[in-house]
C-alpha cells in the first residue's frame, strides 16, 4: 500500500460526561473497501459521523480526518459531497419526500459550483443512468415516494457521488432493502470502485455482505476497536467473542435433515388459500384487490421446520397471520389433522390459536408497556391453563428459563430490557402455553448479530427438545441454513417452490430460488434486475415472467399460471420448464 | 417511565403549582384574611390600592380582593373540573362508540363530530347564552364541557382504532385472549395517557373561557367569586383598577400555563405526536 | 388530484349539511323562542305572542319547520331581528367585511410571524432565545383573550394614545386612512394570539423534522445551512404547521369576537355579543351558521392547499 491518501487518525467521540468512541485509527486507499462491523451501539454510526463532522448536538470529536494530505473539517472549505460523499441507511427518509429526484441531486450539482440550471439537470439525469437505474429522465422528475425502496436508495447515491467524490461513507447503506435490491445496489457500488477508484467506508452489521465487499475490517464493541485485519484473516479466526458470535450468524452450516420423514397426518394443512386485500383506488373507489396470498397449498408435519422464505411484499406475514385465524382468508381452507380450522369460533377458535403460536414480527413491541413481562408471561397461562394458578409461578420460572431470561427481568416493565430480552420474553410467552405449532415471524428483524445468534441457538434447543413444529417466516437464507428442514419459497402471493432445505438449497429448481441464492452476498451469480411487480396487478401468467431468465421460457409463461407440481420426491416448483428440464438443473 | 417526567423540571413546577392552587381552593376560607363577601368598610375602603392590611386592595364596595381571589380559585377549579370532567365523559362515550360502530354508523358520528369542531366554541356558548340567560356556575361548567368534547371524541376513537392494530393487542389475540379481555386488559389502560393529555388541555381551554364568557356578561354574578368575575369587575376601569386586573389575571396564567406544559409534556411523553 | 379535491368538496358539502342540521336543532331544542325578549315586556299579552308563534311558524311540525328554515336560508332569508329591527341579512353584510377585513389582515401577519418565532426558535433550540421565546408565548397564550385585549386598548389606546379606539372609523366617518389607523390595535392584538399559538406549534413541527435523514443527508451533501432550511426543513414543517391552522380556526374565531367587543369594531363579533345580550335569537343563529360555514370552506381550501403541497397526498 502507498501513502493512505484517506486518514483517522486518533479519532474519537466524547459527550459531556462519557466517551463513546475510544481513539480510532485507519485508513482507506483509492478503490479499496474498509468495513466497520459490530453489533448496534458498538459505534459504528458516531465514527461515520464525526468524519463528517455531523455529529448529533452534545458530542464533540477529537482527533483528524485526512484525506489527499489535508485536515479535513467542518471548518475546512467545501469538502462535503465534492471529496467525501456520504449515504444514510433508511431509504424511505434519506431523500426530502417534497422534491423531485432531479432536483434534489441538481441541488448538490449547483452546490457544487455549477451555475447553469439546465446543465445541473443534465448532469443529474446522467449521474442516475450511470447508477443502472432505468428510464432516469421519468425518475428525475418523480418523487422518492414514487419510487421502490430499491430505485430510492440508487438514487440516494446517484446524489452522493454526483460530485464524483473520493471517498464515500455508507451507513447500513442496504440493511432496509430486500435481498435481490441489495444484491444490484452492492454491484453498483463496486463498479464504482473499479472505474473511478472509489473508496468506501461501509457501516454494517452483516458480515455477510462485509465479506464479500470490504476487503479490510474493524470491528467495534462498546466504542473501541475489538479486532481488526484484512476480511478473509479476520472471518477466518475470529480472536474476539464478539467477532465470534457475529461469524456463527452467518456460518455457511450445512441445512439441518428432515427431523423423521414426513409421513403421516400434516399438523397444519392448506388448500387453496388466498387472501385479498380490498383497496379503493382511482374514480368512484373501484374496489381494486391487493393479492397478498394467492392459492398456496402447503402442508407441514409434526416435528418439521417449515422456512417460508421471500421478499417483503410476497404474502409470507400474511399467511402467517392466516394460520391462526388473526385475518380470515378469501378462499381456501385449513385443516389441522380432521379439524377444519375455519369452521372453528368461540373458545375453540381461542384454544386453537394457542395451540398454533405466531411470534409477530415486531415482537420485542407485542409486549403491552403497562404490564411486566411476569405478567406478559402469565396471561396465557391464565387464559389457558387447566391447572391450579399455584402452580404458574413454576411455569413462568420454567419458560423464561427455556429462553435464557434472567429472572431478575421478570419484574421489569419492556421499556427497561433490551430489544433481545424483550424477544425472548415474547419467546416464553408463547412457549408457556405449550404449543404443537410455533410461527415465527421474521424473529431477528430486531436484534443485532449477537442477540440474534443467541435467539436462533434457544430456538434450535428448544425444538429438539420438545420436537416443536416451527414455522419460520424469513428473508435471510443464514436463518434457513441454520433451523430449516423444508423451504417453501413466496413470490408474489404465491408459492413457486417447495422442499427439503438441503435439497433447495442445493439444487434450486426455480428460477426464482435460484435468483435469491445468487443474491446472497459473496456468491458468484449475477444478480437479477428489475424489482417485484405491485401485488395490485400481478403479471399475467407465471408472476415471475418479467424477471425471469431462464433462457427456455416461452409463450406459456406469459399465459398461464403455472401450478405447484411435483417434481422430484418431495419436491415441487411452480415453473412450466422445471419439471422436465430438472434432471439437467441437478447436473 | 414516569421517573422521566419526574425528571423533568418544567414538568414537576407545573404539576407542583396546579396542586398548590387545588389545596389553596380546598383550604381557602381558612386561608383567606377576610370573608370574602364582606364589605369591609363601604366609605372609606372602596377601591384601595394594595396596602399591608389589603394586600391585593379592595374593590368598589370595600371587598378584600384577595380573600374574593382565594374563594374564587374554588369556584374556577371547580367549574374547570366539572366541564373537563363534562367532556371527557362525553368525549369517551362517543368516541367509544364510533370505534366499535359499523362502518356507516361510524362515518355518521364522525361527520357529525367534524360539523361540531366547526363550531367556534364561543359561538355554542353564546347561543345557549342567549336561550338560557343567566346560569348558575355550574350548570354553566356543564355547558362549557359540553361544547367541547369533540376533539376528545375524535382522539377517542382515533386511539381506540389504532390500538386494535397494535402488535401487544395482535399478540394479545394471537395468544388465545377473548375480545372483552382484551379491551379491559390491554386497551382501555392504554388511553389513560390520551386522556390525561386531553384533560390537561381541556383544563387549559376551559379556564380562560370562562373569565372570558364572564367578563362579556353571561358567566358567574356576583356575590360568587370566580377569577373572571374579578376581572370583569373592573373592565370599566382597568387602569385605574390595576390591582383588580394584575392578580386574577397572573392566578389565571399561572393555571392555564400550568396545565399546558402539563398537556404538551405527557404528550410527549405518551409519544401521542400531534394527534392529541 | 382531481379525485381528492372532489372527494374534500363533498365532504365539506357533508359537513355543512350536519351543520345546518345542528343549527336547526340548537334553535329549537333549546328552550325559550326568538319571542322570548319581546315577550318578557310587560305589554306583551299571550293572545300577540300567540299571534306572532303562527306568524313565524313556530306551531307547525319540527320537520315542516326544518323543511321551511332550510329553504329560507338557502334563499339567504336568515329572519328579523327585533333587537336592530332590521332584516338579519342586511344586519350581517354591514359586519361580514368588517370582521373580513379584521381576520384577514391578523391571520397573515400573525401566520407570518408565528411561522417566523417557531422557525427561529427550532433553528436555536435549546438556547436562550428559544427559551426565552417559549416561555414569552406560552404566557401570552395562557391569558385570556378578553385581557389581552384590554391590556392592549389601555397602554396603546388610553395610555400613549399611539392609535385611535373604540370603532372602525372616527365619528366623522373618514376615509381609507382613518380605517386603518383604527385597523392596527385590534388586528395587532389577534394578530398576536394567533402567533403565540401558532409559534408553539410551528416550532414542534419544526423539531419533530429535525432528526430527519434528508436533513443530515443535505448537509452531507454540502448544502447550506440557509437552503437546507429554506428548501428543506421549512416546507417539510409547513404541512403540519397548516393543518393546525385549520384546527384552530374556530379557536382563532373565538378570539375575534373577544377582541371585536372590546374594541367595538363593528363585526360579527360586536353583532353577536349584542344580540345575545338582547336574546336576539335569528341574529345568534344565523351567526353560527354563517361562522360555521366559514370554518368549513376555509378548512377544505387548508386541505386542498396541502394536498397540493404534498406530492404524496397529491397522488392519492
Ligand atoms: S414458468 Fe416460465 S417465466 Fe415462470 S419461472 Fe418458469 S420459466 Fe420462468
Amino acid at each position: 500500500m502507498t501513502t493512505p491518501f484517506f486518514e483517522v487518525r486518533a479519532l474519537s467521540v466524547s459527550a459531556t460526561s462519557a466517551t463513546l468512541v475510544a481513539p480510532v485509527d485507519f485508513a482507506i486507499a483509492p478503490g479499496r473497501s474498509l468495513a466497520l462491523v459490530g453489533p448496534s451501539g458498538a459505534g459504528k454510526s458516531t465514527i461515520a459521523r464525526a468524519i463528517l463532522d455531523l455529529l448529533p448536538r452534545g458530542l464533540t470529536r477529537r482527533g483528524s480526518v485526512w484525506l489527499d494530505g489535508v485536515a479535513i473539517h467542518d471548518g475546512s472549505g467545501p469538502w462535503r459531497a465534492r471529496r467525501i460523499g456520504a449515504l444514510f441507511q433508511d431509504p424511505t427518509t434519506a431523500l426530502d419526500p417534497l422534491m423531485r429526484i432531479g432536483a434534489q441531486i441538481a441541488e448538490v450539482v449547483r452546490a457544487g459550483g455549477e451555475r447553469d440550471h439546465r446543465r445541473a439537470a443534465r448532469i443529474a439525469i446522467d449521474a442516475l443512468a450511470e447508477l443502472g437505474i432505468d428510464a432516469p429522465d421519468a425518475r428525475a422528475r418523480q418523487y422518492p415516494h414514487e419510487l421502490s425502496g430499491g430505485q430510492r436508495q440508487r438514487a440516494a447515491l446517484a446524489r452522493a457521488l454526483v460530485l464524483r467524490p473520493a471517498l464515500l461513507i455508507a451507513d447500513e447503506p442496504t440493511s432496509a432493502l430486500d435481498v435481490t435490491t441489495q444484491a444490484q445496489f452492492l454491484a453498483a457500488l463496486d463498479r464504482r470502485r473499479g472505474t473511478d477508484g472509489l473508496a468506501v467506508l461501509l457501516v454494517s452489521h452483516d458480515l455477510a455482505v462485509v465479506a464479500a465487499h470490504a476487503e479490510e475490517v474493524l470491528v467495534l464493541a462498546q466504542g473501541a476497536v475489538v479486532e481488526r485485519g484484512r476480511t478473509t484473516d479476520v472471518l477466518r479466526s475470529p480472536q474476539h467473542a464478539i467477532t465470534r458470535a457475529l461469524c456463527a450468524l452467518h456460518a455457511p452450516s450445512a441445512p439441518r435433515a428432515p427431523h423423521h420423514p414426513s409421513d403421516g397426518a400434516p399438523i397444519i394443512a392448506t388448500q387453496r388459500l388466498t387472501k385479498h386485500f380490498p383497496v379503493a383506488a382511482g374514480w368512484r373507489t373501484t374496489h381494486t384487490a391487493l393479492h397478498a396470498v394467492d392459492d398456496v397449498t402447503l402442508s407441514v408435519h409434526p416435528g418439521e421446520v417449515l422456512a417460508i422464505v421471500g421478499e417483503s411484499g410476497c404474502g409470507k406475514s400474511t399467511f402467517a397471520r392466516l394460520l391462526p385465524r388473526l385475518l380470515e382468508p378469501t378462499a381456501g381452507a385449513i385443516h389441522s389433522g380432521a379439524r377444519d380450522v375455519r369452521a372453528l369460533n368461540g373458545p375453540a377458535l381461542r384454544r386453537w390459536r394457542a395451540s398454533t403460536q405466531l411470534l409477530l414480527q415486531e415482537s420485542a413491541a407485542s409486549l403491552d408497556p403497562m404490564r411486566t413481562l411476569d405478567d406478559a408471561i402469565r396471561e396465557g397461562l391464565r387464559l389457558h391453563a387447566a391447572d391450579a394458578p399455584h402452580t404458574h409461578d413454576a411455569r413462568v420460572r420454567a419458560a423464561a428459563d427455556a429462553v435464557g431470561l434472567g429472572r431478575a427481568l421478570l419484574d421489569r416493565p419492556p421499556a427497561q430490557c433490551s430489544m433481545g430480552e424483550r424477544q425472548r420474553a415474547a419467546l416464553a410467552r408463547a412457549l408457556v402455553v405449550d404449543p404443537d405449532v410455533l410461527i415465527l415471524d421474521e424473529p431477528t428483524a430486531s436484534l443485532d448479530a449477537v442477540a440474534a445468534d443467541h435467539l436462533l441457538a434457544q430456538l434450535a434447543a428448544i425444538q429438539c427438545a420438545r420436537t416443536l413444529t416451527l414455522i419460520v417466516i424469513t428473508h435471510d437464507l443464514g436463518i434457513v441454513r441454520r433451523l430449516a428442514t423444508q423451504i417453501a419459497v413466496m413470490y408474489l402471493g404465491r408459492v413457486v417452490e417447495h422442499g427439503p432445505a438441503a435439497e433447495v438449497l442445493a439444487t434450486p429448481a426455480h428460477p426464482y430460488t435460484r435468483a435469491l441464492l445468487d443474491a446472497v452476498p459473496g456468491a458468484a451469480g449475477v444478480p437479477i434486475a428489475g424489482d417485484v411487480p405491485s401485488p395490485l396487478a400481478p403479471p399475467s401468467g407465471c408472476v415471475f415472467h418479467p424477471r425471469c431468465t431462464r433462457p427456455d421460457r416461452n409463450d406459456d409463461c406469459t399465459r398461464r399460471i403455472p401450478p405447484l407440481l411435483d417434481i422430484a420426491p418431495a419436491r415441487r416448483a411452480a415453473c412450466w420448464r422445471a419439471a422436465p428440464a430438472l434432471p439437467e438443473t441437478l447436473a | 417511565m414516569t421517573a422521566r417526567l419526574r425528571r423533568d423540571p418544567a414538568f414537576v413546577l407545573a404539576a407542583a403549582i396546579l396542586g398548590a392552587w387545588v389545596a389553596v381552593a380546598l383550604l381557602a376560607p381558612q386561608l383567606a384574611p377576610y370573608p370574602s363577601d364582606l364589605q369591609l368598610d363601604l366609605t372609606r375602603l372602596r377601591e384601595s390600592a394594595p396596602s399591608a392590611a389589603h394586600w391585593f386592595g379592595t374593590d368598589g364596595v370595600s371587598r378584600d380582593v384577595l380573600s374574593r381571589l382565594l374563594v374564587g380559585a374554588r369556584v374556577t377549579l371547580l367549574m374547570g373540573a366539572i366541564a373537563v370532567g363534562t367532556s371527557l365523559g362525553l368525549g369517551v362515550l362517543w368516541g367509544s362508540a364510533a370505534a366499535l360502530s359499523p362502518l356507516w354508523l361510524d362515518r355518521l358520528l364522525m361527520r357529525t363530530i367534524d360539523a361540531c369542531l366547526a363550531f367556534p366554541r364561543l359561538v355554542l356558548l353564546l347561543s345557549v347564552a342567549a336561550a338560557f340567560g343567566q346560569l348558575p356556575p355550574i350548570p354553566l361548567a356543564v355547558v362549557l364541557g359540553a361544547t367541547g368534547w369533540f376533539g376528545t371524541a375524535r382522539l377517542v376513537r382515533a386511539e381506540l382504532r389504532a390500538l386494535a392494530e397494535r402488535s401487544w393487542v395482535v399478540a394479545a389475540r394471537a395468544l388465545g385472549a377473548p375480545e372483552p379481555r382484551i379491551l379491559r386488559r390491554h386497551v382501555l389502560p392504554a388511553l389513560v395517557g390520551p386522556l390525561a393529555v386531553a384533560a390537561s388541555l381541556a383544563l387549559a381551554a376551559v379556564v380562560p373561557l370562562e373569565a372570558g364568557l364572564t367578563f362579556l356578561g353571561f358567566g358567574v354574578r356576583a356575590p360568587a367569586a370566580s377569577w373572571g368575575s374579578l376581572l370583569a369587575e373592573a373592565a370599566d376601569r382597568p387602569d385605574a383598577l390595576w390591582w383588580m386586573v394584575l392578580f386574577p389575571a397572573l392566578a389565571l396564567v399561572s393555571v392555564v400555563a400550568s396545565a399546558t406544559v402539563v398537556g404538551d409534556r405527557l404528550r410527549r411523553h405518551f409519544d401521542l405526536g400531534d394527534r392529541a | 388530484m382531481g379525485r381528492a379535491a372532489v372527494v374534500r368538496l363533498l365532504h365539506a358539502l357533508g359537513v355543512i349539511a350536519v351543520v345546518v342540521t345542528l343549527t336547526f336543532a340548537l334553535a329549537r331544542l333549546l328552550p325559550g323562542d326568538p319571542f322570548a325578549s319581546i315577550a318578557d315586556h310587560p305589554s306583551v299579552d299571550a293572545a300577540w305572542r300567540a299571534r306572532l308563534r303562527t306568524t313565524y311558524g313556530f306551531d307547525e311540525p319540527l320537520l315542516a319547520q326544518f323543511v321551511r328554515w332550510c329553504g329560507a336560508v338557502l334563499r339567504g332569508d336568515l329572519g328579523y331581528s327585533f333587537s336592530a329591527q332590521r332584516p338579519v341579512r342586511e344586519l350581517l353584510a354591514h359586519a361580514l367585511p368588517w370582521t373580513l377585513l379584521l381576520s384577514s389582515v391578523a391571520l397573515t401577519v400573525g401566520g407570518v410571524l408565528g411561522i417566523a418565532l417557531g422557525s427561529g426558535q427550532a433553528v436555536r433550540r435549546g438556547g436562550w432565545a428559544d427559551r426565552l421565546t417559549g416561555s414569552t408565548t406560552l404566557v401570552l397564550a395562557s391569558i385570556p383573550d378578553v385581557v389581552v385585549a384590554t391590556a392592549v386598548l389601555v397602554l396603546f389606546g388610553q395610555r400613549l394614545r399611539w392609535f385611535p379606539i373604540g370603532g372602525a372609523t372616527g365619528l366623522d366617518g373618514g376615509g381609507a386612512g382613518d380605517v386603518a389607523r383604527h385597523l392596527v390595535l385590534p388586528a395587532a392584538t389577534l394578530a398576536l394570539l394567533v402567533a403565540v399559538t401558532l409559534a408553539r406549534f410551528h416550532r414542534a413541527a419544526m423539531v419533530r423534522g429535525a432528526d430527519a435523514d434528508y436533513l443530515l443527508a443535505a448537509r452531507a451533501s454540502g448544502l447550506s445551512r440557509w437552503r437546507i432550511f429554506w428548501r428543506h426543513a421549512l416546507p417539510n414543517a409547513i404541512a403540519p404547521t397548516l393543518t393546525v391552522i385549520g384546527v384552530l380556526l374556530p379557536i382563532l374565531l373565538t378570539g375575534t369576537i373577544f377582541v371585536e367587543k372590546v374594541f367595538a369594531w363593528p363585526g360579527m363579533g360586536s353583532v353577536l355579543a349584542n344580540a345575545v345580550l338582547a336574546r336576539d335569537y335569528h341574529v345568534v343563529t344565523a351567526v353560527a351558521l354563517l361562522s360555521t360555514t366559514a370554518v368549513v370552506v376555509a378548512s377544505a381550501a387548508i386541505d386542498a392547499l396541502l394536498a397540493w403541497l404534498d406530492p404524496r397526498t397529491r397522488a392519492r
